[in-house]
């Protein structure tokens, strides 16, 4: 035998082995010659004999098969009854119909019922049941496959439509959010420079819209990366905040230390407007004076600000520590009751993380900022 | 704001909190009083019973297991209150909300004072005239 022809049998017997037929048929003699007609093929056959046991049998397999042999007459329930209840059940095997009956009607409506093919019991059409097996076996893994696809598909697009629906529902809260900040804004209007306020709420809106645009980045559109947002929202506040810019970059050195981890919207939208107060705080109250100016070149020390999230494995807690070395909380600062409109949007969201702050002075110059905080994590 | 003051004892349900302090702001604003505020369907139900209010202003999303909807239903069963929902875009929902038994209107988001305020008329009126019967 030669290479080539080898490897061919080979691969027919690998193929050949895997089919796995049930035969329905309760006459003993079609059976002996389907069966045998069968033997070089190394199928591996199962025989059942009565009508309602077949169906029984495909209702619920106790085995998988890949093709069905399915007699026409049969004992307690015919084969093309059998082909319509199992139509009816949503199932779906390859059936070929083997009848005596070789008028053209029956044919018709055995295809008709879900059967893929049809053998008229002679002995020269058995000679053709073999290469007939074979190519309803492949037809019936195609329609097998083309109907995964399609289940795929149907649900993806459901995910899509939810998603959607999902990412509408996120930006109307947002624009809710911002309509809020600015009627709270108005109650405070009479304390600040409108410059101030305008620029003040410029920034909670690029927060808010620095988690959309990077969502947007995202494979999913529900969780962002929590070290590159916080490394983005900070050189947005470092540049509003430049009020004498150096060749060489910012008057104040940010250091951050945030843990690599992704978090969801309902968690980012609200710490990022947190972060954006309290760096707005340290920046403004820390390093500048009443008129705006730097006071880093007054002071011995280069101003730096530092930023840290850190997250427990595996529990929902986490920890925000904003700090600077600038010139420290005034003597009789008193957190609670500090009635300005950054102090109030930071508690009210530290009370939408579920979580609590405390307010002291850093070690051993400037402010520091610690809140711990809950959320709905995503690895 | 220069409404006509409404002296309803309010409770708030609303998830974000923000937005939860603003609705409180204007209820204050025009002579209500909010006797609770909670982002829990399950706390809203507690507190419709301890704090007995006569309005509720109830978002439909909420935080935890139930939504606004099952809360206000089941405050409906052993409350008077009137239920004022609020919801950013909820359409689906409408005619779930439409047979809460007290339900007295649907709050579109971000929430108006003159919406609002219409509402509040509109409660003060049934009120009164529940109140000659």
């Amino acid at each position: 035998m030669g290479l080539k022809k080898q490897m061919d049998a080979e691969m027919k017997t690998e193929v050949q082995q895997r089919l796995e037929i049930l035969l329905v048929e309760d006459n003993e003699d079609h059976a002996y010659f389907i069966k045998r007609t069968l033997n070089d093929r190394e199928y591996h056959v199962t025989r059942i004999a009565d009508g309602k046991e077949a169906f029984d049998y495909m209702a619920n397999p106790p085995y998988p098969f890949h093709v069905v042999l399915l007699d026409y007459y049969l004992p307690s329930m015919d084969g093309m009854e059998i082909l319509k209840k199992i139509a009816e059940m949503g199932k779906d095997y390859a059936f070929i119909f083997l009848t005596v009956d070789d008028s053209v009607q029956t044919a018709v409506e055995a295809m008709k019922a879900g059967a893929m093919d049809f053998l008229p019991k002679t002995t020269q059409f058995f000679d053709g049941l073999p290469a007939m097996i074979e190519k309803v076996y492949a037809l019936h893994q195609v329609r097998l496959e083309k109907k995964r696809l399609e289940e795929q598909v149907k649900k993806s697009l459901k995910e899509k439509e939810l998603l959607l629906r999902e990412i509408h529902h996120r930006v109307k809260n947002n624009l809710s959010i911002i309509h809020s900040l600015l009627h709270f804004q108005a109650q405070y209007a009479d304390r600040q420079p409108v410059e101030t306020i305008l620029a003040n709420t410029r920034n909670r809106i690029r927060s808010m819209a620095l988690v959309h645009e990077k969502l947007y980045k995202t494979q999913d559109f529900t969780r962002i990366h929590l070290p590159e947002y916080c490394h983005d929202l900070i050189t947005y506040l470092t540049e509003t905040f430049h009020p004498n810019p150096h060749p060489g970059g910012s008057f104040v050195h940010f250091k951050t230390d945030v843990d690599d981890i992704h978090l969801d919207i309902d968690t980012i939208i609200p710490l990022g407007l947190i972060i954006n107060e309290l760096v707005t705080n340290a920046l403004t109250h820390g390093f500048l004076d009443h008129h705006g100016e730097a006071t880093s070149g007054k002071q011995p020390r280069p101003a730096e600000i530092r930023v840290s999230i850190h997250c427990e494995p595996d529990k929902p807690d986490c920890g925000l520590v904003v700090s600077d070395n600038g010139k420290g909380l005034p003597d009789d600062f008193n957190g609670d009751r500090s009635d300005t409109l950054g102090m109030f949007i930071i508690r009210s969201l530290v009370e939408q993380l579920n979580g609590s702050m405390n307010i002291g002075a850093a070690n051993p110059h400037g402010t520091e900022v610690a809140i711990r905080f809950q959320t709905h994590r995503q690895s | 704001m220069k409404n006509p003051h409404f002296y309803f004892r309010v409770l708030v349900v609303e998830d974000e909190i923000l937005i939860r302090k603003y609705i409180i702001l204007l209820l204050e604003s025009v002579g209500c009083t909010v006797v609770g505020e909670t982002s829990y369907a399950e706390k809203a139900i507690r507190l419709a019973r301890e704090k007995s209010p006569e309005l509720i202003l109830m978002d439909i999303r909420l935080k935890g297991e139930m939504d606004g909807i099952e809360a206000a239903r089941e405050i409906s069963s052993h409350s008077n209150a009137a239920i004022l929902f609020m919801s950013a875009y909820d359409y689906q929902k409408q005619t779930e909300v439409r047979q809460i038994p007290n339900m007295l209107g649907y709050l579109k988001k971000p929430v108006e004072d003159y919406d609002l305020v219409t509402y509040l008329k509109r409660l003060s009126v049934m009120t009164a005239a529940v109140q000659k019967i």
